[in-house]
């Protein structure tokens, strides 16, 4: 298991600090994601069917605005009861609306690969994923 | 000399934790988890949920 940001969810990173050219109003890290594909992330991936073994996906946006705390930031999304029930492998961050994130959607940041999470109409899932930037 | 200064993600982490559905007890919520081969990695009573993922990976150079 692995994680990784993606270079488009660095660009997208870089253009929002600096509002450079392909800034967006309403472009930022909001939805979030679960999918069974087996494949890791690659820095070169922009959508999540990129990788292998992609058949489902869930995503929602997040619960709340992502807080910050020193350096670190994090996002929280809660897969309902019946949602997302399948063996969830891949959890990853998108810069646009839930309305406009699909499997083929260019809107992958990046998140975390490997995993294997069976769920079912049972249960929640409350999810956080965290970002710690740092100076090199 | 290379320079000292720059910008990277250093760490990401990440959890998650079931809750229960309604009509679900935590302790049938615990049973089905382990019945699915969830690791189950804290119970936390207070709060009603119960922890099945916990990652950590730290970027270096």
């Amino acid at each position: 298991m692995a994680s990784l940001i993606v270079n488009q969810g660095l660009q997208r990173i870089g253009i929002n600090a600096s509002q450079a050219v392909g800034f967006a109003a309403g472009r930022f890290i909001q939805t979030m994601s679960v999918d069974d594909a087996t494949g890791a992330f690659a820095a070169a991936n922009t959508k999540l069917d990129d990788g292998a073994g992609f058949t489902q996906e869930f995503d929602a946006v997040l619960d709340a605005t992502p807080t910050i705390a020193a350096q670190t930031v994090s996002h929280v999304m809660t897969v309902p009861t019946g949602s997302g029930n399948f063996t969830i492998s891949r959890i990853a961050l998108h810069d646009d609306t839930a309305a406009n994130v699909n499997s083929a959607s260019a809107t992958l940041v990046g998140g975390v690969d490997g995993q294997s999470l069976t769920k079912n109409n049972s249960f929640s899932l409350t999810i956080t994923l965290k970002i710690t930037y740092t100076s090199a | 000399m290379e320079p000292q200064v720059g910008l990277k993600v250093k760490r990401i982490e990440a959890e998650a934790w079931a809750e229960p559905g309604p009509g679900m007890t935590l302790e049938a919520l615990e049973a089905e988890l382990r019945r699915l081969d969830h690791v189950i990695i804290e119970v936390d009573t207070d709060r009603g949920r119960i922890k099945v993922m916990q990652f950590k990976e730290e970027f270096n150079g």
